[in-house]
């Protein structure tokens, strides 16, 4: 879901300029490869057992890979004549500087890390972890309410789901 | 009539005050989660899902229920005050919404919202009563051929029809098409793309896949550009409406509703085209030309009807054929397949006592939301003002609160992750979600009725376009890929106006 900011024409983001239509064939590259990927997979699967008179379960994956592979090629043709892809936008959303990379790349392996630690320390803690890190990575500086909000929300949320709710979530190993 | 007491035995079954409580606790945590900047209708879903693990089907649906008009009503709520609709068909409610808002008539802009959300989902649930269980016995007589045409058909629309390139949501889809075919074969038992994973061998959860691409993929997006100026939220106070705001609002509401519904009935739905369509309508029906564009109440009314009436049309087929046409409805198939029903022709007759206190749910929730919301507004309003760290920290948190909950695997948050930057991606070059996650959910649907057609007909391809349904079907395709090739050679030659197009790429 994003926040689609209707009837303010600024709210469009800044004109692309060329550097980032050149990123714009990023788009294409991972198409490209993930179809090339599904057909090379694809060769794993065989066909042989009891599929001759219906679907063999290769059919639809190199449909797929074709799909994937003409849909890149449309794509770059829309990017060589000039067209771009319209950065979403919304009210939290500021595009007039770039993106933050520190920001995205810590909040992406905050994630994976908090959901490993489930198992060792509990989807209490893991979840304060993950709570913790994001405010301190946003910006906030109250450093007693992020502790205390970090602390609570989980604590609140894994007695509802397991308490009232009846939905396993581990405590951790201790 | 059948409906009308298998309506009433709904009733009784949805009137028991257990299930009265989780009607009641879906409409608040809807409405709460809804109302969060953002978050619209098929991210609260699919975050709240969970809730629904260990339950009954008939509570959990009747939950599930009340969570998705919880959520819309929220959403537009969001729209009116922030001017951020969370969701692209409430795009133009938060035009008009939005400039009411700012001119100090917040209150009437959230009471027409409100109410009309009412009127519309009263009327559209009964006609939903009347022609889920005939499309369901029409549905009966189509064979498996026909199965596979519907869901090209939703494949093309939910791709091209929307947004504001038919290359990218084509793209999207192909991407979702892909996500879907990990798992083991459903023939020969062999894995397909799994590259000798065990976890990802059962495919990739719905949960998990929704999650990931619009939670985690708009929280990532939106972290990355974080506004650092907080976001105005205009103040108002309790929803009222004076008699002039009724005398205006009342025919806006009845003609979003007759424009929502068969709209969304269709298996091509989705609520943009018939809001934009109502917007267009009121605009040109008005006396009070003068107020559109600085905040004229039909503009609010009309398509806050028309979204709300075809989140009830969309449950037609969804309900009555098993084709989910919107991301709301795919998130839906999902929690139904949780309990082993299958939504389509037959669930009517194998299921009927959880149908019908669905059904009879959705008239009472859509009840207690007029009356707890209109005097809870204020409150609600309140939650826009969250500060932005704790918002996105929670949507996080709860992110992998759910994808945890589903398998209690870890691998899963990997896989999160990794859809969640790809929904990153996504955002960053203008490719929309939601063919993505029609896709995932529908495309092994499609390749089983494909195979299914195929064994009767002993693999003989030319059964695909033996019936008169399925041709029909391909000459709708091939009318919507047609328009698809001229709008992507129009929109070389114009530039871009401003269009519902323009903002429509959730």
């Amino acid at each position: 879901m994003n926040h689609l900011t209707a009837a303010r024409p600024e709210a469009s983001g800044p004109q692309p300029d060329r550097r980032a239509g050149y990123s714009e064939f990023g788009v294409v590259g991972l198409l490209a490869g993930l179809g090339v990927l599904v057909l090379i997979e694809t060769q794993q699967i065989s066909d042989s057992i009891g599929t001759m008179r219906t679907l063999s379960p290769r059919v639809v994956p190199y449909f797929v890979a074709a799909f994937l592979l003409v849909v890149a090629a449309l794509l770059a043709l829309d990017i060589a004549r000039g067209g771009r892809g319209e950065q979403e936008s919304g009210e939290d959303v500021d595009l007039s500087h770039g993106t933050e990379w520190h920001t995205l790349l810590g909040l992406a392996a905050l994630v994976a890390g908090a959901g490993q630690l489930i198992p060792l320390i509990g989807f209490p803690a893991a979840g304060a972890l993950l709570f913790f890190g994001t405010t301190r990575l946003l910006g906030s500086r109250r450093l007693v309410v992020d502790l205390v909000v970090s602390i609570v929300v989980p604590l609140v949320a894994f007695f509802v789901f397991t308490e009232a709710l009846g939905i396993y979530l581990p405590i951790g190993r201790a | 009539m059948d409906s009308i007491s298998a309506l009433l035995d709904g009733f009784a079954a949805a009137a028991q005050p257990e299930n009265l409580m989780w009607a009641f606790v879906g409409v608040m945590l809807g409405t709460f989660v809804g109302v969060l900047p953002g978050i619209g209708p098929a991210m609260t879903l699919a975050l709240l899902l969970p809730l629904t693990y260990s339950l009954d089907p008939a509570p959990a649906l009747i939950l599930f229920a009340g969570i998705y008009y919880g959520g819309m009503y929220g959403g537009s709520t969001t729209s009116i005050l922030l001017n951020a609709p969370g969701e692209s068909s409430s795009v133009m409610t938060a035009i008009e919404g939005n400039k009411m808002a700012r001119a100090g008539r917040g209150a009437q802009a959230l009471a027409t919202a409100a109410i009309g959300s009412f009127v519309a989902g009263t009327i559209a649930t009964v006609l939903l009563i009347f022609t889920a269980p005939a499309m369901a016995s029409f549905a009966v007589s189509l064979k498996a051929q026909d199965y596979f045409a519907i869901t090209l058909i939703s494949f093309v629309a939910v791709s091209t029809v929307l947004g504001s390139s038919p290359v990218r949501g084509l793209a999207a889809l192909a991407l979702g098409l892909m996500l879907g075919l990990v798992g083991i074969d459903a023939l020969t038992g062999q894995q397909r793309l799994t590259f000798g994973v065990d976890s990802l061998s059962t495919g990739i959860d719905t949960v998990v896949v929704a999650v990931g691409l619009f939670a985690v993929g708009e929280a990532l997006w939106i972290a990355a550009h974080l506004r650092q100026t907080p976001a105005e939220v205009i103040p108002s106070g309790r929803p009222w409406m004076s008699g002039e705001d009724w005398k205006r609002s009342w025919p806006a509401w009845l003609r979003g509703t007759a424009l929502g519904f068969p709209f969304c009935a269709l298996p091509a739905g989705g609520a943009e085209v018939p809001t934009f369509l109502s917007y267009s309508l009121e605009k040109k029906l008005t006396r009070h030309p003068e107020e559109f564009g600085h905040g004229a109440i039909e503009g609010v009314a009309g398509p806050e009807a028309a979204n709300n009436a075809s989140a009830a049309g969309t449950l037609v087929t969804l309900l009555a054929l098993g084709i989910p046409t919107t991301a709301t409805a795919a998130i839906m198939l999902s929690a139904f397949q949780r309990y082993d029903l299958q939504p389509g022709p037959l669930l009517f007759e194998n299921t009927p006592d959880v149908v019908w206190a669905l059904l009879a749910s959705l008239l009472i929730g859509n009840l207690m939301l007029l009356v707890l919301n209109l005097p809870l507004a204020p409150l609600w309003a309140k939650l826009l003002r969250l500060p932005r760290p704790y918002l996105y920290a929670g949507i996080l948190f709860f992110s992998i609160l759910g994808s945890y909950s589903v398998n209690q695997n870890p691998t899963d948050i990997l896989v999160l992750v990794a859809l969640g930057l790809l929904g990153f991606v996504m955002r960053r070059y203008g490719l929309p979600v939601v063919p993505t996650v029609i896709g995932v959910i529908l495309g092994p649907t499609s390749e089983g009725k494909l195979r299914q057609a195929l064994q009767v007909s002993n693999g003989d391809w030319s059964t695909l376009w033996g019936t008169g349904f399925s041709i029909a079907m391909y000459v709708v395709i091939a009318g919507l890929l047609g328009l698809a090739v001229v709008r992507a050679v129009a929109a070389k030659r114009s530039s871009p106006a401003i269009s519902v197009d323009e903002h429509v790429h959730m």
